[in-house]
């Protein structure tokens, strides 16, 4: 059995399944990300697994031992939010120690280990300020530190870098993660931005619709997406109007003069998000071999002509049995 | 659901009883002492205490007087919680806690301190003079409540409508009161209820001449007539009602208005 | 010229607010404070304070509005907390929170009848005990109203303020951030240990000021135990009352001089807490 085994777990909020027969593995000190939509329930994954909220169905097992049963204080998982949470009233070093006072370890020690970890948070000489005073970067650490000092079997992080600047969330990241290798924490960080989940994860699951779509290694996610909503989160490519996908890896832009089947992709509808491109396109089977160029940076939707992707290259994606372009046909 | 019924248990020993046993206690004029439940009922006591003209008078006066402390209330409380609650200035502070303060001294102290002034003044006995020293343990919590709602708000609002080029009192009339109406019900709701629950202010200051409902009460009380005292204890719940109900319809006809002009 | 520019405009509309909150009350404590110094030859003197100290029924009638605004006011603040925490949490109907705003629609002298119907000798209660076979007579049931312990009167304080603690503390709940609460469990803190260090808090300059309200309204006031307080001890306000009014002019002075020591006691203690409140306030402003 895996450290970290989660099977079929099940969310219902009245009439919408919000987790529908969840299950995650994970190795001891690995990270996973889970990438997805806002709404998708990644945020209910992480409560349900914390203790917050309770699950309709299913098992949470860490170390061999099923913790469902257990209210959200004796489970050994600690979650970070997607806002720091520093009690108000508390200076950094109470807040950082607050898991340590529950379980009684006397204020002495308390303060010594809570300048401990807000060192390795790099605030060190942080332990008497309140939060008010600190920024919201610095609030963060102090979270995350205050998540680290009692040591948990499981680290949940619900998008704990949202609230920070672009710049700020970058460093964070990669800081972040070496503390979560230093220290060996099994940690779950859900995140709707593939950038960051490639970097904090050393696994990628994609939640969709309540459902881990796919899991696995952020490459292999992004080769070989296995559903559309994998394909638009964690891979590049196009889109045909049924929602097929064509791997922008897939794609080849060297100029060809084999004769072959090509299929010439007029663009229909660009847009953008999560910070690509993507594209709704109109696949259309040509006779005639044509020679390649990649015009996706420059495409205008209702171009005439726009994009030629060759035969070959997009039987990567029949392979995939993504690809259903035979419809679109004329 | 443990907690649901414990909380309902609770709430209907709390208030529903009470509030039952008054009922009961008006319409059963004979029951006392070693019966659990009245035996017979009759509509004696109501017709006692709504024929006594003493009575009837007072319900008149005593709705006046809300009325005139609860929209005075409101007039004089908005402007100065929005100040409180928007500008910074020196001195705020001492200013919110002078605001807050009247809640907390004993009135029976400003009875007495202000009696004699009010005499020489004569606003002692006059109805105006009774209304006036009524604001005293009001409009504090009016101010209060008032102000928390427009921090709620926040200044946006103002600042929005400001820009779409409406006047102060036109943001104020179109925007912000009618948002912060649960606010403005509130204050009403306690103008009303602490205005009508005063004893002393009224007896001091309305020298027994301005005769509130409060004032009869005592008398009452001690009549030993413990269904007519009953009857008269509703209808201390019942007038709030009636002039929570009116202060609404006088709200929405003020906004209608001035949404019309 | 436009002699009122917008700014002062707002300011004039302050006037009346001021005229009455802070100078009627002020002027009228002024007057209290005067009165209560005048001497027997229209001079300046301490000796009604003089007299005052050496009067027991002074005392015993200041400990005892201290005592029964004090007990009041723990009781209602304990189960008030505890009631807007369970409606908060557990009662999310509208309508049935309702019901704990009865209380309020009644004055105070009504709830002090209430009590008598309920508590007193000849009360509900007592017919109920009878009925059950607890007791036999009128006289066997115990004494809880008109009494010189004043229960009858922390009864009905406590009827009336528990729905004000719940109105002042609701709206802190709803604004209280509940991910707080979830912070700490993450972190293993009990229910318990939860309320403790998180949402006490948050509840306590509320809980604080509300104390606040209540300790210094039933510490002043009058109504209920003039209705059905013991006639000894009496509470301070009553005893003031009935020396002012009583028709003996020479004991006036003393009966301001009583009320300037209640309002001194009251505006000293108002002035420790509502500093130490917003002291508390300030901190609690960061970290969201």
């Amino acid at each position: 059995m895996a450290y970290l085994e989660i099977q079929s777990l099940t969310k219902q909020y009245k009439n919408e399944i919000v987790l529908n027969k969840v299950d995650i593995k994970l190795e001891r000190g690995e990270t996973m990300s889970i990438l997805g939509r806002s709404g998708t329930g990644k945020t209910t994954l992480l409560r349900t697994i914390a203790g917050i909220v309770k699950e309709d169905d299913g098992d949470i097992f860490i170390n061999g031992e099923n913790v469902k049963e257990k209210p959200a204080e004796d489970r050994p998982v600690v979650m970070m939010f997607q806002k720091p949470l520093l009690f108000p009233h508390m200076n950094a070093a109470d807040n950082t120690a607050y898991g340590l006072k529950v379980k009684k370890v006397p204020s002495g020690k308390r303060r010594q280990e809570a300048e401990k970890f807000l060192e390795k948070v790099g605030l060190a000489g942080f332990g008497d300020k309140f939060p008010a005073e600190c920024s919201g970067g610095e609030q963060q650490r102090i979270s995350l530190a205050r998540a680290l000092i009692v040591k948990p079997k499981l680290l949940l992080m619900d998008e704990p870098f949202s609230h920070l600047d672009s710049e700020l969330r970058r460093s964070m990241r990669l800081w972040v993660k070496e503390v979560l290798k230093e220290e060996g924490v099994t940690a779950l960080f859900v995140t709707h931005d593939r950038e960051e989940a490639e970097q904090m994860g050393d696994k990628l699951a994609v939640l969709g619709d309540g459902e881990i779509l796919q899991s696995g290694l952020a490459e292999e996610l992004y080769r070989r997406p296995a559903h559309p909503i994998v394909a638009s989160l964690a891979s590049e490519g196009f889109f045909t109007k049924e929602g097929a996908f064509v791997p922008l890896a897939a794609m080849s832009t060297k100029e060809t003069t084999q004769p072959s089947r090509a299929f010439r992709a007029v663009i229909m509808e660009e847009r953008q998000a999560y910070g690509l491109r993507f594209y709704n396109y109109y696949l259309k089977e040509e006779e005639v071999v044509i020679a390649l160029q990649d015009e996706s940076g420059t495409a205008v939707p209702g171009n005439e002509t726009v994009l030629y992707a060759p035969a070959s290259s997009l039987l990567f994606s029949e392979h995939t049995g993504l690809l259903r372009a035979e419809g679109e046909k004329k | 659901m443990k907690h649901k019924v414990i909380i309902g248990v609770f709430l209907l020993i709390f208030s529903v009883l009470p509030l039952l046993l008054l009922l009961l206690q008006s319409i059963a004029p004979g029951w006392g002492w070693g019966e659990l439940f009245p035996s017979a009922v009759s509509v004696q006591a109501w017709q006692t205490a709504l024929g006594d003209p003493a009575l009837r008078e007072a319900v008149a006066v005593t709705i006046m007087v809300i009325l005139f402390v609860a929209a005075g209330n409101v007039i004089l409380g908005v402007p100065a919680a929005k100040m409180l609650a928007y500008k910074h200035f020196r001195g705020k502070l001492w200013l919110d806690n002078l605001l807050f303060l009247p809640i907390l001294i004993p009135m029976t102290a400003v009875a007495m301190g202000i009696h004699f002034t009010f005499i020489r003044a004569g606003l002692a006995d006059t109805w105006l003079g009774t209304a006036l020293v009524l604001f005293i343990p009001t409009l504090p919590y009016t101010i209060r409540v008032l102000r928390a709602g427009f921090e709620r708000l926040g200044p946006e609002s103002e600042e929005q409508a400001k820009s779409l080029g409406s006047t102060t009192l036109q943001a104020l009339m179109f925007v912000q009161l009618p948002q912060i109406m649960p606010s403005l019900r509130s204050a009403v709701f306690l103008t009303v209820v602490i205005t009508a629950g005063q004893y002393i202010l009224p007896v001091i200051i309305g020298g027994g001449t301005v005769p509130m409902l409060s004032l009869l009460y005592f008398p009452y009380s001690n009549s030993a007539n413990e269904a007519v005292v009953s009857a008269l204890s509703l209808l201390f719940a019942l007038l709030p009602l009636v002039v929570i109900l009116l202060a609404e319809m006088v709200m929405r006809l003020v906004f209608a208005a001035a949404h019309r002009r | 010229m436009k002699l009122f520019s917008r700014k002062k405009a707002g300011i004039l509309w302050l006037f009346p607010v001021l005229l009455l909150l802070v100078g009627a009350v002020w002027y009228a404590l002024l007057q209290v404070l005067l009165g209560s110094l005048e001497g027997g030859n229209g001079q300046f003197s301490l000796s009604v304070y003089e007299t005052l100290a050496g009067n027991s029924r002074f005392w015993s009638s200041a400990f005892f509005s201290f005592y029964v605004a004090g007990i009041s006011t723990m009781i209602s603040l304990v189960l008030g907390i505890f009631i807007a925490r369970g409606l908060y949490h557990y009662l999310e109907d509208r309508y049935s929170r309702f019901l704990i705003w009865i209380p309020m629609v009644f004055p105070h002298f009504v709830g002090a009848y209430l009590v008598i119907l309920i508590f007193s000798q000849s009360g509900w209660l007592s017919t109920a005990a009878a009925s059950l076979g607890w007791i036999d007579a009128i006289a066997d049931f115990p004494i809880l109203t008109n009494d010189s312990r004043g229960i009858g009167l922390i009864l009905t304080y406590v009827w009336k303020e528990i729905p004000f603690v719940v109105l002042m503390m609701l709206p802190v709940y709803q604004e209280m951030n509940k991910e707080f609460g979830h912070a700490a469990a993450a972190l293993g803190a009990g229910p318990y240990q939860r309320f403790k260090d998180i949402e006490w808090p948050f509840l306590k300059p509320g809980a604080l000021e509300t104390g606040l309200i209540i300790f210094c309204f039933v510490f002043g006031a009058f109504e209920v135990p003039y209705l059905i307080g013991a006639s000894s001890p009496e509470m301070g306000a009553v005893l003031a009352y009935e020396w002012f009014y009583s028709g003996d002019w020479s004991r006036r002075p003393e009966a301001l001089a009583a009320m300037t020591l209640l309002t001194g006691a009251v505006l000293t203690a108002a002035g420790f807490i509502l500093w130490y409140v917003r002291k508390l306030r300030s901190r609690l402003g960061g970290g969201k």
